[in-house]
């Protein structure tokens, strides 16, 4: 899949998705942990998946990954990916009961995560739709903690794809002074990328020049 | 002098000589597929995605499949000099990391490591050390110095095989 | 009048956001399902005057548990939460007979306006 079918318009129509997801998404966590989050300074990106680990910042980030499939009109898997070592702090936050170990949540601390990760992917999910008019429904999230690469592994099997073509929408958010980064990966099937790629061509009444 | 170490990224294989180490970060339901001739010092890593080629007409990358894959491990090793009666093997992953929800299939991890099983027994490759299933991914790097495999979970290791 | 209420989320934090809204406002929890399935059984059992039911769920889906419950029970009072990006499911589960909906994450308001709506 050609990345350059992707021109400047286009990316420029991404970035505000992205800044118009980032919104929805920082919002929806406000409301969650009942205090005012802000965000900041997000990168929308569309990214062949080799590339992902390294935009994580190396090669094997610990994460915890909330994961979802998506279909309707468009088929494949969405990811919200959290830095392991924060998500005690972010289930406390939601829970409103301390949590020592990320590696031990409790089950009320799983489920607020899950939920959490299934909210922010239905905002940036509307607002990817406010552009390309396509359904897109998630569905039932699950969360694995491990090292990043291993969660995209599992994710290109699921796809049976080796190479995959990620939109990638990274978003800070900050409470407080606290800053925690969150990333959201929207992996399409090969089959819907292409539909992907026509209904944002058309959207922004440009030619379709592949 | 600084020892080579080679990623093999998934779907992919790659075969070396001593000194200098195979490496493949984040096997998740993907099993990691080592084989090694002592004598030769030699071997070879597959990132193996799915069980069977079987269903396919077109084969871009051998390793994706567990069958192809090791067909082509073996042929590289031969041309470098292996010789078949000396291989072993040792495998690792095929975690279950996204718990089905409907527990109605066999979760792919685990057709992932009968599969690989199956095509070890059928080439009469003794599997002399696995670590495989679980629920959580793996990070392997093979020695090809000795054979010996180093794991690690969570970036931490875990242990040797 | 206390109101029974039966929670279905597979989400057992949404399941205790939603009781501590509702119990904080006089409202009776008194049964929870974790999927479709189990709340098609349980409101047989339990006869609630209002189901707050999820949409997406594993084992049988909102709009399934609606269309199942309001078949035998024709008067039942059901409203669906989604999630944002969603919403296109909502309209589904009311052709299926739920009453309303709220939207996913929660303002304390705008769930009891839908509550003390749908129980009319």
């Amino acid at each position: 899949m050609e990345l350059e079918n992707f021109n400047d318009f286009q990316l420029d129509a991404l970035r505000e998705i992205g800044n118009v997801g980032a919104g929805n998404a920082a919002t929806a966590l406000s409301q969650m942990v009942g205090r005012r989050v802000g965000m900041s300074v997000t990168k929308v990106l569309v990214l062949p998946t080799e590339a992902i680990a390294g935009f994580l910042g190396g090669l094997n980030q610990n994460v915890a990954a909330v994961h979802m499939p998506i279909y309707g009109e468009i088929c494949g898997i969405a990811l919200v990916f959290f830095p392991l070592e924060r998500i005690n702090e972010l289930s406390g936050m939601l829970i409103g009961k301390k949590e020592e170990n990320p590696l031990h949540l409790s089950e009320m601390g799983e489920s607020a995560i899950k939920e959490l990760g299934s909210i922010l992917t239905g905002a940036y999910l509307s607002a990817l739709f406010r552009f390309v008019h396509i359904q897109m429904i998630h569905g039932v999230p699950g969360l694995a903690l491990d090292m990043a690469q291993a969660v995209l592994d599992t994710v290109l099997v699921e796809l049976e794809q080796k190479e995959e073509i990620a939109i990638v929408i990274e978003t800070e958010f900050l409470e407080n002074e606290k800053q925690l980064t969150g990333s959201f990966f929207l992996l399409p099937e090969a089959g819907s990328l292409k539909k992907l790629f026509t209904a944002f061509s058309k959207s922004l009444e440009l030619p379709n020049n592949g | 002098m600084a020892e080579e170490i080679c990623a093999v990224g998934i779907a992919e294989y790659m075969v070396g000589r001593s000194p200098g180490k195979l490496v493949a970060y984040g096997l998740g339901s993907c099993v990691g597929v080592m084989l090694y001739d002592r004598v030769k010092k030699a071997g070879g890593l597959a990132h193996v995605m799915l069980p069977s080629s079987r269903l396919y007409e077109k084969i871009p990358f051998p390793a994706k499949f567990a069958d192809t894959a090791i067909e082509a491990l073996l042929k590289e090793m031969k041309t470098i000099g292996c010789s078949e009666e000396k291989i072993i093997s040792k495998i690792v992953g095929g975690a279950n990391m996204f718990a089905p929800l409907s527990s109605n299939s066999i979760p792919i991890g685990l057709r992932n490591i009968s599969a690989v099983r199956e095509k070890l027994l059928e080439k009469g490759i003794p599997l002399v050390a696995e670590e495989v299933g679980g629920t959580q991914g793996r990070t392997v790097t093979f020695d090809l110095e000795d054979g010996r495999v180093e794991i690690r979970k969570l970036n931490f290791p875990t242990g040797w095989l | 009048m206390g109101h029974r209420v039966m929670l279905v989320d597979d989400a057992s934090f949404m399941r205790m956001m939603l009781k501590n809204i509702l119990v904080g406002s006089g409202y009776e929890v008194i049964g929870e399902a974790d999927n479709g399935a189990k709340a098609v059984e349980q409101f047989k059992l339990l006869k609630p005057d209002l189901v707050i039911m999820d949409i997406i769920m594993p084992e049988m889906g909102g709009i399934d548990a609606v269309r199942e419950i309001v078949k035998s029970n024709p008067s039942a009072k059901i409203l669906m939460c989604s999630s944002m990006g969603q919403q296109s499911l909502v309209v589904e589960a009311i052709q299926a007979g739920a009453k309303d909906f709220i939207v996913k994450p929660f303002q304390p308001s705008n769930v009891l306006e839908a509550v003390k709506k749908a129980l009319g």
